[in-house]
Parts: structure tokens; C-alpha cells; sequence
């Protein structure tokens, strides 16, 4: 393991990571729905001569810049520099295997804000026609994104054969591929249909509104009955492993993933009823709450689908503490702190002079910071309150069997027990400081 | 699971040679905008200033272009950022993030310094006097909405140079954390295994690289600023703009050959700072000419950018310029390339593992590259096309 291991206190290394992962989320499903449906409009106002749309459009092509480039633009930069020094192995690994995967959604990001920036900039100074191209250009190239990270996450969940031969396509393009851009394609119309809406509810005049509010209305409506049959259809076809780290009694149960569909149920019930059938008049805080509602959704099928790969970065060939099954087993074999390059201790023999960190201080480091502290969010103080190293030593045996989305100890026996002894002074003893 | 190497051994997507030569490539393509992001926001502030002493009222025009290109030029950079960042990913993948763990806490950062710096360079590019109704206002508090708004052609006023200030330092922040993050990866034992274990804030204060690679960047950056305001002037000259032209030309001009000479002591200094044998072995035979290529050229570029303040035609000079300017720029980033690599090459575990071809996604890649290409030429050219003709 040749990198070097960084905790962020008391928050740990996974909420920043998942914070910031959502927030990117929702600026992508919104820019990849929000630009489809804004050129859809345009083309509209084009062909009916309506000024009014068009002038809301221009307004509107402004908060949809910003939203890109302010907060999409900014987070996916936040994204990598999270990563990087919460996860530096998954980073260097994932930029290795996945390099021309990158490039190639670079090259579409990057096309979907220039085109952005040119469709912004020439209202009223680029023909009619060229300005609808423009339009369509980021639209698609905001869609063929959105196609290229779903085979990301894809193949994050299920590599399929890649492992064997090696061929990125051959992971890319796995079974969980065509459900999974149901379910971001769903989001992304949904969210942008979502956020229109609460742009278009309580505009002036009423005949604009009632476009502003019908469209953005049958987007989030076609987005939130997708979303739903892509998640159903993606729990039926990805692996058995993922299936029980998403349901099983180890995992997180069906009670949460039930969530995302439920929230994605009231919001077509609340548009079947409400702004679909009086354009005229919905309240922009009932927007706002089906806002609110869809943002959940979101957040809840990124929170489902992060559970399914659990403990996996890459399903099958990376774990979350950095170590492939064949490390992990080398590991186990030599030990893991003679292979961790930067661990500061190298043997269990802590009491040996010029060893300057205690081997269960650095196992915790490389194999248990990276989703725990010791004091903090999952803070591992409080779980392993009242319980003496024969427990904890147990419990580290056998985690992939007791908490199925962690990964099994890798190490040897020494080195479990020299980590179950340091985690057991972690504990606080009645009444007094640990 | 026997066909793909392990996590710890994925080979590199591509040979060395095409990564180092790719790295080098977007290097010099993003450094462009990056420069630009950092020095137009003060060319901004000074033109504001001078022109709002009275003394050319043309600068406060020339303030006013600069504050709306700025988030173009900020977007830009962080865009042509991330491949070079890749890059450097695939090719020091422990160096770089080894590097990042031990300052942490300031690479963290930059998230909130490009939030302000990105979104302070909209919100000066965008004001304008007079809020009208607008589908900003679900979103943000009309007092926000109303400066979202608010532009104006004529300047920037006072708030809008107050917020261009946010946005300066903000940037100036980005710049400080990337520049102190590429000395500590030239510096193994600061990272390395012996470094001990981070606390995020392992910053190469006490490192004599650190002084004058900042000060080179940020000259580097105010030239590159001057000379684009130059290439602005000239243009708008040729257009008829002849007062507005030539006073944007002259400004340009003198911030362009001021920087660059500041920035040629700072080179010396750099190369005077670096360890010895990193020096020799980076500065030794093409190196070595590659940095008196880059130094000829800044000089070639001041000359012609000096002699097209004064010439009746500017337009050819500053195109001549602008040659000299690229030639200069790939020159220098490939010495940076070469400084990076010999303070590297004594690291048994960086040594780089033989590329594993992806030839299909590499394809792909490419496929997808040059249609975009094309797709960019053909946004340019309708969009312009038709902006003279609508």
C-alpha cells in the first residue's frame, strides 16, 4: 500500500466525501435536465414567436450557467481534491484503470459548459437558429455526460468480466448499465423539471406560466416514474453480493431503499393532482416541497447505491481500505504493516525501542480511518465501549461475517490483537478518562 | 480474477512518453487560462482605479471587459485543470497524493476558495444597475438578486471592486496551496515514508523553492493578464476603436513587459534555489537549452510587444508576440516537467510501471476528442459568424 493515510477529525473521512458527493450530484442531474428542458422550451418560443418564454429562457440560462459552473463546476474540483486525501489508493487506482474514461467525459463536461457559456452569452446577439443549435450541442453533450458517468458507477457496482480479460468495455457495459441510466436519466429530468417549476410557478403572465408549469411539470412527472422502475430493475440484476449488502441482514435493510421509490411516488401523485391539472395556479411553495422531496430521492438512490458496493470501491477488485483480495491475502500471509511503504511501526512489538507509533494506532490508521474515528462520527470509542480485547479481537475475525459491509481484517493474527488491544483502550473506563 | 493486475500494480493506461508528452501538452493549454484567472482580476482593480482618477476614462471600459471575461477565464481554468491533475495522478500517483495528505487541511481549502473566487467574478461580471424581475429571485433574497443583476458598462464600482478583491484573494489562495503542494512534491522527505505521520498542515514553509516559485507564478500570471489586454487593444484598434484600442494596447503592454522582466529575476532565483544535484540533473544538456529557448523567447515577446505600443499597425507585432509568448510557455512548462522529474528520480517506488494499452477506451478517447474539436470550431465559427451578421 504505497500511499500515505490522512483522517479527518471527529467527521471522518466518509460524510465530506459523501456531502460533497451529493451536492455534485445534484448540480449534474440538474444541469443535464434543466439544459434538455430549457432548449425544448426554446425551440417552442421559436416556433410560436412567444417573447415571454423567451425572455424568461434568457433569465433562466443564467441561474442554469451559475448552477454549472458556481456549484457543479466547483464541487466536481471538490469531489477529486476530497478524494484525494480521503481515499488516495481508490483515487490512484480508479485514475489508472479508468484514465481514458475520463478523458472522454472531460472532453463532454468540458463541451457542455462551453456551449453553456456561448448559448448564455448570445441571447439576442446569435441568430435564432444558431442559438437553438448551441442549445442542443450542451444539451447533448450534458446527456452524453451523464451516459459515461453511469457506466462509471456501473462498473464501480459490477465489473463483470473486465477482471478476466481486462477490457473496459467489457465492465462498462455489465448488467447493471441500462437500469442504472434509467435511474440517473429519471433524476435528472425529474430534478431539473423540478427546479423549473419552482421557477415558473407564480410567473407572470398567467399563459407563461401555465407553459413553464405544464412542461416542467411532465419532465419531473416522466423523471420520478422512471427512476423508481430503474431502481426496482437494478437491485434485480446486480450481483448476489450487492444484493446482500443492500438487503441482507448485514446490510442496511430494504426499510431505506424503500425511501427513494416512496418520495418518487408522492411527488408523480402530487403532479398528477396538483400543477398538471392547474397550471394556473400552483403555489411556489408546493414547488419548493416537491422540490425538496425530489432531492431526497436523489439523495437516497446515491445512498443506496454507495451501500450495494459495499465494501468495495470497485466491486470485486478494490476494497474501501485501499487493498485488492489478493493484498489483503498477502497480508494476511506476511503482515500488513511490513507491507503499508508509510505505516510508522512495522511490527507488533511495540514495546521495541525506535518504534514510534503503536502497531494498533497505525492498523487503525490504514485499515479502519478511512470510514471511522476514534471519538467522532462512527466513532469506534463508543462501539467498543464495555467490551475487553477478547471481544474486540473476536469481532475483528470475523467482520465481513458480522458487519457484511466491512472488509475482512488484513493482517495477521498478531496484528488483529495488537489492534484489538489498542482499540480496547480507547474505551472509557467508569468514571474516569480512558 | 487473473487477468487484471492487482490494485497496487495497475500498470499506466498509456506508455510514459505519450503521458509525459499529453501532461506537457494541457499543461501549457491550461496554464493560459489559469494565468489569466489570477492576473486579470488585478488589471481589473488598477484600471479601475486609474481610470477612475480621471485620467483615461478608457481604462474603466477596459476595467469593465476584464470583469466580464474573468468567470470565463476562471471556468476555463479550472476545466483545464483537471487533465493535467490526471495526468499527474496516473504518472505520480503517490507523490501527488502523498503530498496532498501531509497539507491537507490546505488542500481542502480550495473548495471554499473557488467557491468565492468563482462565484465573486459572476457576481461582478453580472451586476448591473436596476433589478428586473427575474427566475433568480425563487432562489436568492432580492438584495442578492438585485447585485446578481447589476451591470454596468462603464466600470466596475466600488462594490464591484470590493467583491473583485474577495475574488483575488480567493484565487491567490487556489494559487498558494497549488504552488506549495508542486515544491512538496519535489521534496520526498517531506512526504515520503520517514516524513512521519500527517496533520495536514505540513507546509514547505522553511523550502527556498517556495518563494520564488510563487513569485514566478504569479509574474508569469500578470504577464500573461498584460498581454492578452495588449492583444485585446490591438484588436479593438484595428475594429476603430482607435482611443479605447490603443489605450488597452499600452496598458497591456506595460504590465506585460514589467511582469515578464520581474519574472525573469524570479526564474534566476528559482533555478538558484533548486538542490544541487536536482539542478544539474535537470538543467543538464536539452534542458539546458530548453531554458535559454524559454528565456530568448520572453525577451523576443517583450521586444515586439514594446515595438507594437508604438507602431502605427500593432496588430502584426502583437501576433508575432504572441508567437514568442507559446514558445516561451511550452519551453518553461517543460523545464518545470524536467525540475519535477529529477527531484523524483531518486525514489525507487515512483519509478514509472511499463503502460498497459487500453486501445479501445484510448481510441474512443481520441474519437471523441476530435469531433469535440470539430465541435468546438463549429460553435466558434456559428456563433461569431453569426453574432456580425444577426
Amino acid at each position: 500500500m504505497p500511499f500515505q493515510a490522512w483522517a479527518i477529525p471527529w467527521l471522518g473521512n466518509e460524510l465530506p466525501r459523501a456531502v460533497v458527493g451529493y451536492l455534485f450530484a445534484v448540480a449534474c442531474y440538474f444541469t443535464v435536465g434543466a439544459s434538455l428542458l430549457m432548449v425544448v422550451l426554446e425551440h417552442r418560443a421559436q416556433r410560436e414567436g412567444n417573447q415571454f418564454l423567451l425572455s424568461f429562457l434568457q433569465d433562466w440560462s443564467r441561474f442554469i450557467l451559475l448552477m454549472t459552473t458556481v456549484l457543479g463546476l466547483v464541487l466536481a474540483a471538490g469531489a477529486w481534491l476530497v478524494a484525494a486525501v480521503t481515499e488516495p489508493a481508490a483515487v490512484f487506482v480508479l485514475t489508472r484503470v479508468l484514465f481514458w474514461v475520463w478523458g472522454i467525459l472531460w472532453v463532454l463536461a468540458g463541451l457542455a459548459l462551453c456551449s453553456g457559456l456561448l448559448h448564455y452569452s448570445g441571447w439576442g446577439a446569435v441568430a435564432p437558429g444558431h442559438h437553438l443549435v448551441v442549445g442542443w450541442v450542451m444539451a447533448g453533450c450534458a446527456w452524453g455526460s451523464l451516459f459515461v458517468v453511469n457506466g462509471i458507477l456501473a462498473f464501480l457496482l459490477d465489473p463483470g468480466a473486465w477482471l478476466e480479460t481486462g477490457r473496459l468495455l467489457d465492465g462498462f457495459f455489465n448488467a447493471t448499465f441500462n437500469p442504472s441510466l434509467l435511474v440517473h436519466a429519471g433524476l435528472a429530468l425529474g430534478i431539473g423539471g423540478l427546479f423549473t417549476l419552482v421557477a415558473g410557478a407564480e410567473t407572470d403572465p398567467p399563459r407563461l406560466r401555465s407553459v413553464l408549469v405544464r412542461t416542467a411539470s411532465w419532465f419531473a412527472l416522466a423523471g420520478f416514474t422512471l427512476a423508481p422502475v430503474g431502481e426496482a430493475w437494478q437491485v434485480a440484476v446486480m450481483p448476489p453480493a450487492a444484493r446482500e449488502a443492500l438487503f441482507g441482514p448485514s446490510g442496511h435493510g430494504p426499510g431505506v431503499f424503500a425511501i427513494g421509490p416512496a418520495l418518487a411516488i408522492l411527488i408523480v401523485a402530487f403532479l398528477a393532482t396538483g400543477p398538471l391539472v392547474r397550471t394556473a395556479v400552483t403555489p411556489r411553495p408546493l414547488a419548493f416541497l416537491l422540490l425538496l422531496l425530489g432531492l431526497a430521492a436523489a439523495g437516497v438512490s446515491g445512498w443506496s447505491r454507495e451501500a450495494a458496493r459495499a465494501p468495495w470501491v470497485i466491486s470485486g477488485y478494490l476494497q474501501v481500505n485501499g487493498l485488492g483480495p489478493r493484498e489483503a491475502n498477502a497480508a494476511r500471509v506476511e503482515g500488513f504493516l511490513r507491507r503499508a511503504r508509510y505505516a510508522r511501526s512495522r511490527t507488533t512489538a511495540n514495546a521495541a525501542a525506535g518504534e514510534p507509533a503503536s502497531a494498533g494506532q497505525e492498523l487503525f490508521r490504514f485499515q479502519c480511518g478511512c470510514c471511522h474515528t476514534t471519538t467522532g462520527v462512527r466513532g469506534l470509542r463508543r462501539i467498543v465501549q464495555g467490551w475487553d480485547v477478547e471481544t474486540i479481537d473476536h469481532q475483528l475475525g470475523r467482520l465481513e461475517k458480522l458487519r457484511g459491509v466491512m472488509p475482512a481484517f488484513a493482517g495477521t493474527d498478531a496484528e488483529r490483537r495488537a489492534l484489538a488491544r489498542w482499540l480496547a483502550s480507547l474505551a472509557v473506563p467508569k468514571g474516569g478518562k480512558p | 480474477m487473473s487477468g487484471v493486475p492487482g490494485p497496487g500494480l495497475f500498470p499506466l493506461p498509456a506508455s510514459p512518453g505519450v503521458l509525459r508528452g499529453l501532461e506537457l501538452a494541457m499543461a501549457v493549454v491550461a496554464a493560459v487560462p489559469a494565468s489569466l484567472a489570477l492576473g486579470w482580476p488585478v488589471l481589473t482593480l488598477v484600471a479601475e482605479a486609474v481610470g477612475r482618477g480621471g485620467a483615461e476614462i478608457s481604462l474603466r471600459r477596459l476595467a469593465a471587459w476584464l470583469a466580464r471575461r474573468t468567470p470565463g477565464a476562471v471556468v476555463l481554468a479550472i476545466g483545464l485543470a483537471f487533465p493535467p491533475f490526471l495526468l499527474g495522478l496516473a504518472l505520480y500517483g503517490e507523490a501527488v497524493l502523498s503530498a496532498a495528505a501531509q497539507m491537507a487541511w490546505l488542500w481542502l481549502a480550495v473548495i471554499p476558495l473557488l467557491f468565492l473566487g468563482v462565484g465573486s467574478s459572476f457576481w461582478v461580471a453580472l451586476r448591473r444597475r436596476g433589478a428586473e424581475p427575474s427566475t433568480l429571485r425563487p432562489f436568492l433574497p432580492d438584495v442578492v438578486e438585485s447585485y446578481i443583476l447589476a451591470f454596468r458598462r462603464r466600470g466596475i464600482e466600488r462594490a464591484g471592486a470590493a467583491v473583485t478583491v474577495l475574488c483575488l484573494v480567493s484565487l491567490l489562495g487556489v494559487g498558494f496551496v497549488l504552488v506549495a503542494h508542486g515544491v512538496l512534491v519535489a521534496r520526498p522527505d517531506l512526504w515520503g515514508p520517514v516524513a512521519g505521520i500527517p496533520d495536514g498542515w505540513g507546509l514547505p514553509l522553511r523550502d527556498p523553492q517556495l518563494l520564488p516559485r510563487l513569485l514566478f507564478a504569479l509574474l508569469g500570471a500578470l504577464a500573461l493578464s498584460g498581454f492578452a489586454v495588449a492583444w485585446h487593444g490591438a484588436d479593438r484598434e484595428a475594429a476603430g476603436e482607435a482611443a479605447y484600442g490603443r489605450a488597452a494596447l499600452r496598458f497591456g503592454v506595460v504590465w506585460f513587459g514589467a511582469a515578464t522582466a520581474l519574472e525573469l529575476l524570479a526564474a534566476v532565483w528559482l533555478v538558484l534555489s533548486l538542490p544541487g544535484p536536482v539542478g544539474k540533473a535537470a538543467l543538464a544538456g536539452g534542458a539546458g537549452s530548453l531554458l535559454w529557448t524559454a528565456l530568448g523567447a520572453a525577451v523576443a515577446a517583450v521586444t515586439l510587444a514594446v515595438v507594437a505600443a508604438a507602431a502605427e499597425e500593432p496588430r502584426q507585432y502583437v501576433l508575432g508576440a504572441a508567437v514568442a509568448v507559446a514558445v516561451s510557455l511550452i519551453a518553461e512548462t517543460a523545464v518545470r516537467q524536467r525540475i519535477r522529474d529529477a527531484a523524483l528520480a531518486g525514489i525507487p517506488d515512483i519509478a514509472l510501471r511499463a503502460g498497459m494499452l487500453q486501445p479501445g477506451s484510448m481510441m474512443l478517447f481520441i474519437v471523441v476528442s476530435v469531433l469535440g474539436a470539430g465541435l468546438v470550431a463549429y460553435l466558434l465559427w456559428a456563433t461569431s459568424g453569426s453574432r456580425r451578421a444577426f
